[in-house]
């Protein structure tokens, strides 16, 4: 059986070849036949490498250790949940998992190939079949799962016990398939590269695929922090380290393809870009998994010591230049590429600052993330660049996003009118100036959150008047809406996920946190809880032993919760791991970690945590995926077809004229309802989204570290973990270091000193962000404040460069076109 | 191993009859399409040929059959002409019409197209044998004369483990060297036929591993001992391999019989999903899980459960043993269902590969029928 799955890894790998050259042998030659014969074959890939994954399946399930991959990655006492998710825990699981989704979303995009796009197949056979033959060749040979090893282990190793988790079990396939689907506008992009055109239908096609994709990625980021959230015990879901960057990167790169592709669809602009932002998207799936899986985070010199590594930045170089030249040398030829870049104040040239946005921080993200690298290989030093760095610019790039959000919606195509800019604009800017007063006053807000909580409101009230507007136009009828509107209407609903998150962010940085060291019935008082705690609870399950701390939350009304922070220790790992005890309510969560527990004398060492919004930040994440859902839900089409005796069709009550013809009949009292529920709708959605971040308090100031503990632990890292500060991780490395800066702090040295004196202990690398005192960190830290001063500027001169181009490129055509008509009028006797 | 190689046959018929069905439909072999560079379809560039032809027909004689065209201004007329002409000037097309009889609508044959057929690079497979079985060291009185100062010991255990297209066997063998014997003892390792890498990886006593001498001795293995070691009592563990190319390892050694002793062969079983799937008929398949089979005379097989480790479940495994006495043949056995080698694997998928391009080219090279597009045919 594993033999055969072997074979079919084998197969797949010749099948993509045969598949991929038969695009190429298509370019010049289109025949069905061979095109055909082409898609059959990656079909087949996707039929075979189904057959490579059921087989490690079966084997996992089985438990047989004959194959290294099952022996390393499982054992016989994981929980069968685990047993199945095992499949993608480690490096060629999950490479055999990418490309399994990957066949099947290619058969799915080529089988369900427009008729209009069918001239894009040969293109489209190329960069699949290109993709795939680089991942199953790794399959057969850098990257086998489905490898022997013998002698043959009667106990397996188990599984990482960190990923026993279950968002942990859903986050890499949703974030795989999120990958997968960025193939689609990639491949669409190849072919209409190689074609030298668009078809009638590509855009179409583009953008669902692109739509799909962004929101599943975003699926498997989200549940990727909430992972982070729930096992790490940080009480964070976001620390910018690498592993999180490389997923981001792609979404990045999918979020401003997605709005360059309503720019091109309303403009018929930025052909060029579009193209090039969904090769960009695709590659950086791999440069990402390239920084993840072969080993150069923790050491530029690892990753050679795997063919992995090699092979995948073979891979991103070969598709880079590859996409550099195609959309050099043919890039021109497609439709409204080189044409009048005139951009007034409008709709698009709002979309093309959100995207320079957006492209800014992915470059920022990718500096941050490939700098440390690049330096260590270059210059041989360690240098770590983490979350301050990031979040020095972040919230800058998030205002720029906010602030364009809805002022753009509100704007026209191409003339940039804004129809009613008192109701459109200055009456959301009064309400949100007079609610974040009221809740400034109330609860005490800082200057930061006064301007964060006022911009998201405004926009999210511009929004809503964005949506009036709309129905006003529409005579209030809502039903029209719904079923001609729905891409509006999903992205209203994605942006106010978006904004809706934005304000879970800005919440989350006004979270308290305490320690308490408690004996049993002992109580704490924390933020509004009396936390007591009644005893400890033992169990084991399957591989794991859990030690729970029973802990009674009462908060100042009398409820009363019980809450179970734990730790757990599997049969394959000596170190105790965090199991976080969660009390969530509508407005926080009460976070608890047992940081410690002394079995004998029934002490334990509670770290406490008040997160505000941030269940906002995961309700985001349903609105936007909702918002996505149905924009995707729209499809023009009839619905039913009746036809006549005589075999003619005949028009069917839902044809869409008669649907547009009662859209545009005199108001009904119905439609007004139906408008008046959709407002109240969305009134509530904004009302929802913001109460949390309003309800959050912030009256009282962190407990468990000194200010200057704070400053200084903030800025230090922990030498042994990834992307979190001293204060967040309680390895004993980082334990000591606390202790060191409290004592240090007693002697009165001053922040500086103390710096200082873990730089020279430790290295530049110790500190998380580039050190601003030395000239290597001034560099560090100016490159991203150019860019994003200079980038607009560079932008403006790069659409009057263009414009001046194409006014050259029109005299000479003018002058040539006034020749030959003189030519013809003196031809046809009218010189 | 043909088990194995038939279904894999079987899965590539079904895979290239799907991959090649369509070639064989005659009406698949047409060219269907061009490629139109800066526009979607012929339907447009047609489109933006004709209201070119309208515009300049306009603009040169004042008339135009298109009503919308014959409103404009004479100065919207030439922006508008403008316009399309740059559009087909970025399209790498002929923007005047007289130079239309050369304007053909690529069918973008210029564009090659290059197959390169992937490297197949082999499975690298590494079979690491290390067993914490400890074996009873025990030196026994038992050398057997083959002939005079050459020696084979009666005490032979062997622990085999199944790897990639061999068995790895781990060979340990206890006795005292006669005190009898003067200079120095050959001693013959009693281990099967057509082995190879035998090697010793630990004797004892220590010291003896650098003053022992290994030689051959009608094709086995054979250890000489040096003087002085008489009366001492030796053990050699040793790993040698064996191959089974086609998953099947033949365990026989006609050289060495008529000796007295014990012989003990184990072989731990491993998990098979799907051993009993097919029932008793599956018992003498030569496929996954290796199992002894075939055993020969006076050599018995019988199954039982140790405990190597407390902490760890009991394993089942299958002792082949031949009975003491002497005049009894060396045992005999074979070992099945070892994983064999995946190279036919690869030749044969790198087969199907070098069928399924070799159908498609000859037919795409002998069916394919060229449409020309005639320029002329469109609208001036």
């Amino acid at each position: 059986m594993v033999e055969l799955g072997f074979y079919a890894l084998v197969l797949a790998l010749c099948l993509s070849v045969y598949g991929m050259s038969m695009g190429f042998l298509s370019l010049a030659r289109p025949q069905r036949g061979v095109l055909y014969s082409g898609r059959n074959a990656l079909i087949g890939v996707s039929a075979s490498v189904l057959f490579a994954a059921g087989v490690l399946w079966i084997s996992l399930i089985t438990h047989d250790f004959s194959v290294g991959y099952v022996f390393r990655n499982s054992a016989a006492d994981m929980p069968p949940i685990y047993l199945l998710t095992a499949f993608w825990s480690s490096l060629e699981g999950s490479h055999l998992l990418w490309t399994m989704i990957m066949s099947v979303i290619v058969t799915i995009s080529l089988v369900s190939v427009r008729e209009k796009n069918e001239p894009l197949m040969p293109g489209l056979l190329c960069a699949y079949g290109f993709s795939l033959t680089f991942m199953t060749l790794l399959l057969v040979w850098a990257s086998a799962p489905l490898t022997r090893m013998f002698p043959v282990q009667q106990v397996g190793q188990g599984m990482n016990a960190l990923l026993q988790n279950p968002y942990m079990a859903a986050h890499p396939p949703s974030l795989f398939s999120g990958y997968c689907s960025l193939i689609v506008p990639f491949g669409y992009s190849v072919a209409a590269l190689l074609r030298g055109s668009f078809t009638p239908d590509w855009l179409v096609s583009v953008r669902r695929w692109t739509l799909a994709g962004w929101a599943i990625l975003t699926v498997g980021i989200f549940l990727g922090g909430k992972w982070a959230y729930v096992e790490l015990g940080w009480a964070g879901y976001w620390a910018w380290d690498p592993v999180e960057n490389s997923s981001f990167m792609p979404w990045l790169a999918g979020t401003s393809l997605l709005h360059t592709l309503l720019i091109l669809d309303k403009t018929n602009r930025l052909p060029r870009l579009a193209v090039s932002l969904s090769a960009v998207a695709f590659v950086l799936t791999f440069l990402g998994t390239f920084i993840t899986r072969s080993g150069v985070i923790s050491s530029v010199h690892s990753f050679a010591e795997s063919n992995i590594g090699p092979a995948y930045l073979t891979y991103i170089v070969v598709w880079t230049l590859i996409m550099i030249v195609l959309v050099a040398m043919r890039g021109h030829l497609l439709q409204g590429a080189a044409q009048a870049q005139t951009w007034t104040v409008s709709k698009e040239s709002a979309l093309l600052f959100t995207n320079f946005f957006l492209l800014f921080l992915l470059a920022l993200v990718c500096i941050g993330t490939l700098l440390p690298l690049i330096v260590e290989a270059v210059r041989g030093i360690k240098i770590s660049i983490q979350q301050p760095f990031f979040n020095a610019f972040a919230p800058w790039i998030g205002v720029g996003l906010v602030g364009l959000l809805g002022v753009g919606n509100l704007m026209r195509w191409r003339s940039g009118k804004i129809e009613d800019p008192v109701s459109g604009l200055l009456y959301p800017a009064i309400w949100a100036i007079a609610l974040t007063a009221v809740l400034a006053w109330h609860k005490g807000l800082d200057v930061r959150s006064i301007i964060g909580f006022a911009l998201i409101l405004w926009t999210a009230f511009v929004m809503v008047m964005d949506l009036v507007f709309r129905l006003k136009a529409i005579r209030w009828n809502a039903q029209a809406l719904l079923k001609f509107n729905r891409p509006y209407l999903g992205s209203w609903i994605v942006h106010l996920g978006f904004l809706l998150s934005m304000a879970g962010f800005l919440g989350g940085y006004r979270g308290i946190q305490a320690e308490a060291q408690l004996s049993q019935g002992q109580s704490a008082q924390f933020y509004d809880y009396t936390l007591t705690f009644k005893k400890m609870d033992y169990r084991q399950e399957y591989n794991a032993t859990y030690a729970a701390a029973v802990i009674e939350a009462k908060d100042s009304q009398g409820n009363v919760a019980e809450v179970l922070p734990t730790r757990s220790k599997y049969t394959n790992k000596d170190e105790w791991l965090n199991e976080i005890g969660i009390h969530s309510t509508f407005w926080h969560d009460l976070y608890l970690v047992l940081a410690f527990f002394d079995s004998k004398t029934n002490q334990i060492s509670l770290k406490m945590h008040v997160n505000p919004t941030v269940k906002f930040v995961w309700t985001s994440l349903v609105i936007m995926v909702l918002g996505t859902l149905v924009g995707l839900s729209h499809r023009i089409k009839r619905r039913s077809v009746d036809v006549s005796s005589n075999g003619l069709m005949l028009e069917s009550a839902t044809d869409e004229g008669e649907l547009l013809n009662d859209a545009l009949a005199p108001v009904k009292r119905a439609h007004k309802v139906q408008s008046a529920l959709v407002i109240s709708v969305a009134v509530l959605l904004v009302a929802f989204g913001f109460s949390g971040t309003a309800m959050a308090d912030e009256s009282k100031a962190r407990l468990q570290y000194s200010k200057e503990l704070l400053e200084i632990g903030n800025e230090l890292r922990c030498p042994t973990c990834q992307g979190v500060s001293i204060l967040e991780s309680e390895t004993p490395q980082s334990t000591a270091m606390r202790r060191e800066i409290e004592r240090q702090v007693a002697e009165g040295k001053s922040k500086a000193e103390i710096i200082s004196f873990f730089r020279d202990r430790y290295g530049e690398w110790i500190l998380r962000q580039p050190d601003s005192g030395s000239t290597f960190g001034k560099t560090i830290w100016v490159i991203p404040i150019a860019g994003l001063v200079l980038g607009p500027v560079f932008l403006i001169g790069a659409i009057r460069s263009s414009r001046r181009r194409e006014i050259a490129e029109r005299e000479v055509m003018e002058k040539a076109l006034r020749e030959f008509i003189s030519a013809r009028r003196i031809e046809g006797g009218q010189g | 191993m043909i088990f194995t190689l038939v279904l894999a046959v079987v899965l590539s018929l079904l895979v290239v009859w799907f991959v090649l069905s369509p070639l064989f439909m005659a009406e698949n072999m047409e060219v269907f399409s061009a490629s139109y560079k800066g526009f979607s379809d012929e339907v447009e560039l047609r489109q933006v040929l004709g209201l070119r032809d309208q515009l300049l027909s306009r603009l040169t004689t004042g008339q135009s059959s298109e009503q919308r065209v014959s409103d404009l201004s004479d100065a919207d007329c030439f922006d508008a002409l403008v316009s399309l002409c740059l559009r087909l000037q970025r399209a790498e097309l002929p923007f005047l019409p007289q130079n239309s009889s050369g304007a053909n609508v690529s069918t973008a044959k210029s564009q090659k197209g290059s197959a390169s057929l992937a490297a197949l690079l082999l499975v690298g497979v590494s079979a690491l044998l290390f067993s914490g079985i400890a074996m009873a060291d025990r030196a026994q009185e038992s050398l057997h004369i083959l002939e005079p100062g050459v020696f084979l010991p009666t005490s032979n255990r062997y622990i085999v483990s199944p790897a990639q297209s061999e068995i790895v066997a781990h060979y340990v063998t206890s006795f005292a060297v006669p005190s009898s014997q003067s200079g120095s003892t050959m001693v013959v390792m009693a281990v099967p036929e057509n082995l190879y890498d035998w090697q010793i990886i630990e004797t004892k006593p220590e010291q003896l591993a650098k003053s022992i001498q290994v030689v051959n001795w009608n094709g086995l293995p054979a250890v000489m001992l040096p003087e002085g070691t008489q009366g001492l009592a030796v053990t050699i563990s040793s790993d040698f391999r064996l191959k089974a190319a086609t998953g099947r390892a033949v365990w026989k050694n006609s050289k060495l019989a008529g000796f007295p002793g014990e012989q003990v062969a184990i072989l731990f079983e491993v998990p098979a999903p799907f051993k009993g799937l097919f029932g008793s008929l599956s018992e003498n398949w030569n496929v996954w899980p290796p199992r002894i089979a075939n055993a020969g005379l006076a050599t018995q097989v019988s199954q039982r459960e140790v405990q190597m480790n407390p902490s760890m479940p009991a394993r089942r495994v299958q002792i082949v043993n031949r009975s003491e006495g002497s005049g009894l043949p060396f045992f005999s056995f074979e070992v099945i269902g070892i994983v064999p080698n995946r190279t036919p694997l690869i030749l044969l998928g790198s087969l199907v590969g070098a069928v399924l391009f070799g159908v498609a080219l000859t037919l795409f090279a002998r069916r394919t029928r060229w449409r020309i597009d005639a320029p002329e045919s469109l609208p001036r």
